[in-house]
């Protein structure tokens, strides 16, 4: 199972918690976090859409 | 040694290749999921006349159901209809729809391969005209030598990345969207859609309850902006839904439709974008499945034009572009301008407008030109917003 990769250079604008379906990203104490349970597609659990990575400006999230 | 890679074997990748094979060019389509046609990203309704016109054929196994039209919602439950006596859409088995038209692609003469991943595109020193594309296939690095390469490799496409083509979407348009199929649900019509509108439902887009046969059906719906992730207004809509709340959740799915029109430039030396990599998708309606296999044929064609003149140059593969800005791309430019219609639009306003519409017979409307051709589940909200401008 692959996993989003968040990189150091993330701007913390928050593109990516806004536009994610499942509710996955969260901004808090000035980090990003990613909430593995909610995000990857149940029932299989295989794929993540990839939309926060479709979004970002400076390309720090993807898979 | 091929004349043309396709990356993605989704409906715009197989209809590409396809019309390339028939044309006599040597295709091999690329997938770099290990199964074709999965994992679905799709409402999975379309229109029969929209195949029909395409040519292409669909078996009864990738139909689940059929469909006689739609019923939209406004935000207070105000009914608009538009139902058609016999059927004219289809609610589609998108893995075995993507299948057959991958298999339509081998059986014309492409080579198909899965589990093969795009990683570079090979150009002559560096810059100059393609020479092939790096992939891995199962895990192991291969080159493919080819002259162009065709990137039918979805919204994130790669292919246009590498090429300068594509952009990331801003995100105020980019509708994140999330769909369950449910089991075990009443459904009020087997044979009728249903368009939810509201803010308090979906903001910056809608909601949409698709019957798949029996007691099943896909449900979902697509955000812009608004308070909280697409999935959790997905929760609250179930909830509020009677028919839906006893139902069991067999699949989820996610993903992003941009809405914000197609792109400037869809081609580049050796480079040709198709269906969502060059967002040939509906900006109104977010459906995309008609345009691509739409765009895929053009494509088929005007790159096998440039296989037979071996002329893979930017310019004279601008005869897709022209060609299928052509085809759609009026439509695409009204769906723009009736979506900024849209959002400007306040629930009241589309109670009003609903008020006003009451009943479409689509036994009428379908003989005319216009978006109900082009993919009938979706464009129908195209069509209601069309009325809603002339009235």
């Amino acid at each position: 199972m692959s996993s989003m990769i968040i990189e150091d250079h993330c701007l913390l604008c928050g593109a990516c918690v806004n536009v994610c379906p499942l509710g996955a990203l969260e901004l808090r104490s000035r980090r990003l976090m990613l909430h593995e349970d909610r995000c990857f597609e149940e029932p299989c659990r295989r794929w993540s859409c990839g939309l926060c990575s479709m979004v970002c400006p400076v390309e720090a999230i993807h898979r | 040694m091929y004349d043309v890679v396709v990356v993605g074997a989704g409906p715009a990748g197989s209809l590409t290749a396809r019309t390339l094979a028939e044309k006599g060019a040597k295709v091999l389509l690329a997938e770099k999921r290990p199964e074709i046609g999965v994992p679905v990203r799709c409402g999975e309704a379309t229109g029969i006349a929209g195949l029909e016109q395409l040519g292409v054929k669909v078996g009864k196994k990738a139909v689940r159901n059929k469909t006689r039209g739609a019923v939209i919602y406004s935000p207070n439950k105000t009914r608009v209809e538009f139902l058609s006596e016999k059927p004219i859409g289809y609610v589609l088995d998108r893995r075995l729809f993507d299948k057959a038209l991958a298999r339509q692609a081998a059986e014309a003469g492409a080579e198909v391969t899965v589990d093969t991943a795009a990683t570079a595109i090979l150009r002559r020193n560096g810059e100059g005209e393609v020479i092939g594309v790096e992939v891995s296939r199962g895990g192991e690095r291969e080159v493919v030598e080819c002259s162009c390469v065709v990137g039918a490799d979805g919204v994130e496409s790669r292919v246009g990345r590498w090429a300068g083509l594509t952009t990331r979407s801003p995100v105020r348009e980019m509708t994140s969207c999330v769909e369950y199929e449910m089991v075990g649900v009443d459904i009020d019509s087997p044979d009728v859609m249903e368009f939810y509108f509201g803010s308090e439902i979906a903001p910056g887009g809608y909601a949409w309850v698709f019957p798949k046969g029996g007691d099943t059906v896909n449900v979902g719906l697509g955000v812009r902006g608004g308070e909280g992730s697409a999935i959790s207004y997905l929760r609250e809509f179930v909830r509020g839904m009677e028919g839906l709340r006893k139902g069991r959740v067999t699949r989820l799915v996610s993903g992003g439709v941009p809405v914000q029109g197609p792109i400037e430039k869809s081609v580049a030396q050796g480079i040709v974008l198709v269906g969502d990599a060059a967002r040939q998708i509906d900006p109104l309606t977010g459906g995309g499945l008609y345009n691509a296999m739409h765009c895929g044929v053009i494509a088929g064609e005007a790159v096998a034009r440039a296989v037979e003149a071996k002329d893979f140059s930017e310019e004279y593969l601008r005869g897709y572009e022209k060609k299928w800005r052509e085809e759609i791309g009026i439509t695409l430019l009204k769906s723009l301008q009736l979506k900024r219609i849209l959002d400007a639009m306040s629930d009241e306003d589309i109670n009003a407008a609903a008020r006003f519409m009451g009943r479409v017979d689509l036994g009428e409307l379908r003989l005319e030109k216009g978006p109900l051709h082009q993919g009938m589940a979706l464009d129908i909200v195209g069509f209601l917003q069309g009325l809603l401008l002339k009235n």
